[in-house]
């Protein structure tokens, strides 16, 4: 069964059952279920158990689906859970009334539809009007009219099914509607439930649960009857609560049982005036009309029941449980559900078991208070944080637009004049909007070498001929690497592999294979070299593909990128001497511990440069670097090395030479704080220039030497 | 034996020498030892290490520009080691890098490919720079991607009968003898530290001590 339900319910199904209760979930009802994921997907289901048959009505977007199974197997599944009753909570599940539709239709006494309502009008309360029920305030059960038509009480034979949907809600009660339960082809329960939103109901529960510390403050029960007759349907009872959040564990601690739901609809306490109070206001006229008539009274369920006063009519209790006094068959699942509101939560005991000792039974209740109070605050604090991330995601979102304006309207129609000025260089550290990213990089990058769109077509289509010829031998010239053609293809695939879409079919696929092919024909003194395929595909990912191949070529003759890449070992000698120099002036006490370790710069900064840090970082976080990086050019590539340092330096300071190595060569990204890394970068203390040894200098002097 | 180890953690203390010295046993008394993987460009040696490390296999993967460092703790005849895998870049990269993936390797794997005759053709060049570092460390040769090519496992190479090195058909994709070959080359690097033929490494002890 679990597998037909999670076929259905999808992510959803935590939210139903969430544990391992399968066999005692009798009925689950979900109105509109919204998963953590999505808002789509199953909003109703029902199902039977006795884990070898089911059956779901789902409800997806618009339609009406029943999951198929056939009627006779389910009324069998039916009776043979006869002797168990069920109550599952509802709770965090939002469901709008006016979505559904109940029909009555020719085949069905009773199918549910789910449509878009366009208006408020509740099609359920209409519906409901429509069936001849009534409602019995003593029994707290629905009951057919005695006047009603062919189809008057089959209930004769009562099963025990009794689902009880609790709310455990109370803050948000004046939202609450009314629950369902319907029985639909004679076969299935559906319960649908309403509430207000998420967040709120989960936050409102949250917070009264602390305060009761208990889950049983507000009930709703909703009992409904089944017939043996699968050839017709009945509500039989429905109720709602909206002020019960009186009814709380004092209530249950009276009659020391838990049956939560149930002491919402049979118990006297004073919570009753008040919730039959609520329930007139929510209920349709006709639906409460209640008449003690006679006719009702003989139904033998109603008698049975009203006869033990504090039990649901439709529950056969055993008679041997009875006479022992025992109330075990209503006393919760102590394995109660971690997850608390979110979840159905089943409390009655399945009467196969034996009975429980009175101190176990209170023990476990107690057991069972405390972890719903316990999820209850878990889940009130989770959502405190989910609202801050929301507010600050929204306060983000606006300052991205905000930017992106200023960046359209006032920086980049006037390019040449704000470009150096200090209010854009100050927005641009913080990060382009992704917006103008490719038109700032484009225009920070340049076009020194006059790259034109003509040439990219032609070193294209030389590249395709190239590549098309068969290399016999593929000799490496010093002079002409167009060799190197054919290791591209080797490396697309490996580019941001996790992105998806440069791999063999993405969409990138092919224009980056192209922007390559096209480089190493342009420059075939360079010859592709790895780590341009990374380099192209940031690029490709900000602009159209011609762009891409200017603005890479443009790069590519910036001087570090072009020592690097033409693996010129002179000058990145001087680069790294220039490096480990200014480490040292920066951040003496990391550079003497590298020293120690003996871990030199070749070994975990040629990794970071050679592909832009787009490689040990992750997208975001690369882009913001290359926007810094094309303001400021190649200086900034070392300052970011020395700030990665900065940032991990406590860590860094407790390893030894292979565990060092190992870390900077594949750092930790996932809990990086981003905004500290950025500000570690922005610091001066970071900076090679101003007061201390200025990088260029630096460089020029070890360049000279190398030279020299 | 104690001393040694308060001796090295004074020095640890101290931020004097931190280094793992994997010509010395590790403070945990366990043996550590450097695997080296070489050869040319998507040849699969991370992937290889990856099937052997996690048992695992995704189709993508990262192309390695510099160094990536794996660490194993491995039981070989009941004893602890402690194996470093040091992958490397399979494309050209500079010299002075190449002098710190050698230092004080143990055993080296070299690597190419089923499907491309040049990974092969190239392992020459791989093997004289290996052995130009570590003149007589014990190698191994891999043919990986024998999943794609069936028939390789049929073929004989030149080039390992040549240099007398252990030749193994291996697929990281489907893990075709990737334990043996790892096993058998941290073996090898163990057998080699204790007992180190290589002359160069002697004459470095033999300084280091005086």
């Amino acid at each position: 069964m679990p597998d037909i339900f999670t076929k259905w319910m999808g992510s959803s199904i935590e939210n139903i059952s969430g544990h391992n209760s399968w066999p005692y979930i009798r009925t689950s009802c979900k109105g509109s279920l919204r998963g953590p994921h999505n808002g789509e997907g199953i909003v109703g289901a029902v199902s039977w158990d006795h884990a070898d048959s089911c059956s779901l009505v789902a409800i997806k977007k618009g339609n009406a689906m029943k999951y198929p199974s056939s009627s006779r197997e389910h009324t069998q599944s039916t009776l043979k859970m006869e002797k168990s009753a069920s109550h599952c909570k509802i709770g965090n599940t939002r469901c709008d009334l006016n979505d559904i539709d109940v029909k009555e239709t020719q085949s069905l006494p009773c199918d549910l539809h789910l449509k878009p309502r366009p208006k408020g009008q509740s099609s359920l309360l209409d519906a409901l009007q429509k069936l001849d029920l009534i409602y019995n305030p003593i029994t707290k059960q629905l009951q057919r009219r005695p006047d009603g038509d062919g189809c008057e009480c089959r209930a004769s034979v009562p099963l025990d099914m009794r689902p009880s949907f609790h709310w455990s809600d109370e803050d948000s009660l004046s939202k609450m509607t009314p629950q369902e339960g319907l029985n639909i082809d004679g076969k299935f329960l559906l319960g649908s439930t309403l509430s207000s939103g998420n967040d709120k109901l989960e936050r409102d529960s949250g917070f009264s649960g602390s305060r009761h510390s208990t889950l049983e403050r507000t009930e709703t029960s909703l009992s409904l009857s089944h017939t043996n007759d699968s050839s017709f349907s009945s509500i039989s009872s429905l109720s709602a609560s909206t002020d019960i959040s009186v009814l709380n564990s004092a209530n249950l601690s009276e009659d020391g049982s838990h049956v939560i739901a149930y002491s919402v609809v049979s118990n006297p306490d004073p919570g009753e005036k008040r919730k039959r109070k609520g329930l007139s206001t929510l209920l349709p006229k006709s639906l409460l009309s209640w008449r003690h008539s006679p006719t009702t009274q003989t139904c033998d369920t109603q008698a049975k029941v009203s006869g033990k006063g504090s039990w649901p009519f439709f529950h056969r209790v055993s008679q041997r449980e009875i006479e022992s006094g025992s109330r075990s068959s209503s006393s919760p699942s102590p394995c109660g559900d971690q997850s608390g509101a979110g979840q159905l939560i089943f409390e009655s005991r399945p009467s196969h078991l034996p009975t429980k000792a009175e101190h176990e039974e209170a023990r476990h209740a107690h057991l069972y208070k405390q972890m719903l109070a316990a999820a209850r605050r878990k889940e009130f604090s989770e959502a405190k944080v989910k609202e801050k991330e929301k507010q600050k995601q929204l306060q983000a979102e606006q300052e991205v637009s905000r930017v992106a304006k200023i960046w359209t309207s006032q920086i980049l129609p006037h390019w040449a004049t704000m470009k150096d000025t200090k209010k854009t260089r100050d927005l641009w550290f913080k990060g382009l909007p992704s917006s103008v990213r490719g038109t700032v990089w484009k225009k920070a990058i340049g076009n020194n070498l006059n790259i034109t769109h003509e040439m990219y077509d032609v070193s294209l289509k030389r590249a395709r001929e190239r590549l098309n010829e068969s290399f016999e031998t593929e000799v490496m010239d010093h002079t002409c690497k167009e060799g190197t053609l054919k290791s591209i293809g080797l490396d697309i695939s490996r580019t941001f592999p996790m992105l998806g879409i440069f791999q063999k079919g993405g969409p990138y696929h092919d224009s980056l294979h192209d922007l390559l092919c096209a480089y190493v024909c342009l420059r075939p003194d360079m010859g592709y070299v790895q780590g341009m395929s990374f380099l192209g595909a940031i690029l490709l990912l900000q602009m159209e593909q011609e762009d891409a191949f200017v603005a890479l070529a443009n790069l590519l003759s910036r001087p570090l990128l072009r020592a690097m890449f033409s693996l010129d070992e002179a000058i990145m000698e001087a680069y790294f001497e220039a490096y480990e120099e200014c480490l040292k002036s920066c951040l003496p006490v990391v550079a003497q511990h590298l020293s120690n370790i003996n871990l030199g710069p070749n070994l975990y900064l040629l990794e970071w440069l050679f592909s832009i840090y787009s490689k040990p970082f992750p997208l975001d976080i690369s882009c913001r670097i290359w926007d810094i990086y094309l303001r400021d050019e190649d200086e900034f590539l070392f300052q970011v090395a020395i700030g990665i340092l900065r940032y991990h330096e406590p860590s860094i300071l407790q390893m030894d030479f292979i565990t060092c190595a190992r870390f900077l060569t594949k750092l930790p990204t996932d809990a990086m704080d981003i905004d500290k890394f950025f500000s570690i970068l922005e610091s001066p203390t970071n900076s090679m220039g101003g007061s201390r040894k200025s990088f260029s200098h630096c460089f020029n002097t070890k360049l000279h030497d190398v030279n020299g | 034996m104690a001393a040694q180890q308060n001796n090295e953690e004074i020095r640890d203390s101290l931020g004097e020498k931190a280094e793992l010295d994997y010509d010395e046993k590790t403070k945990a008394g366990e043996l550590a030892v450097k695997v080296i993987c070489l050869g040319d460009s998507a040849v699969g040696k991370s992937k290889l290490l990856e099937r052997f490390l996690v048992d695992g296999y995704k189709p993508q993967q990262l192309s390695t520009y510099a160094l990536t460092l794996y660490r194993h703790r491995m039981t070989i005849s009941d004893e602890s080691v402690l194996v470093d895998f040091w992958d490397t870049a399979g494309q050209e990269r500079f010299q002075s890098m190449h002098a710190s993936y050698y230092h004080q390797g143990h055993a080296c794997i070299l690597v190419f490919d089923a499907t491309r005759k040049i990974t092969y053709k190239n392992l020459t060049t791989w093997y004289k720079e290996l052995r130009h570092h570590r003149p007589s460390i014990p190698c191994f040769c891999a043919v990986n991607k024998i999943d794609v090519n069936e028939e390789v496992t049929q073929r004989s190479f030149n080039f390992p009968a040549k240099y007398d090195i252990p030749i193994y058909y291996v697929s990281a994709a489907n893990g075709t003898n990737v334990v043996k070959l790892f096993t058998d080359a941290v073996e090898a690097a163990i057998r080699y530290k204790k007992n180190p033929s290589d002359f160069n490494d002697i004459i470095l002890e033999e300084l280091e001590r005086t």
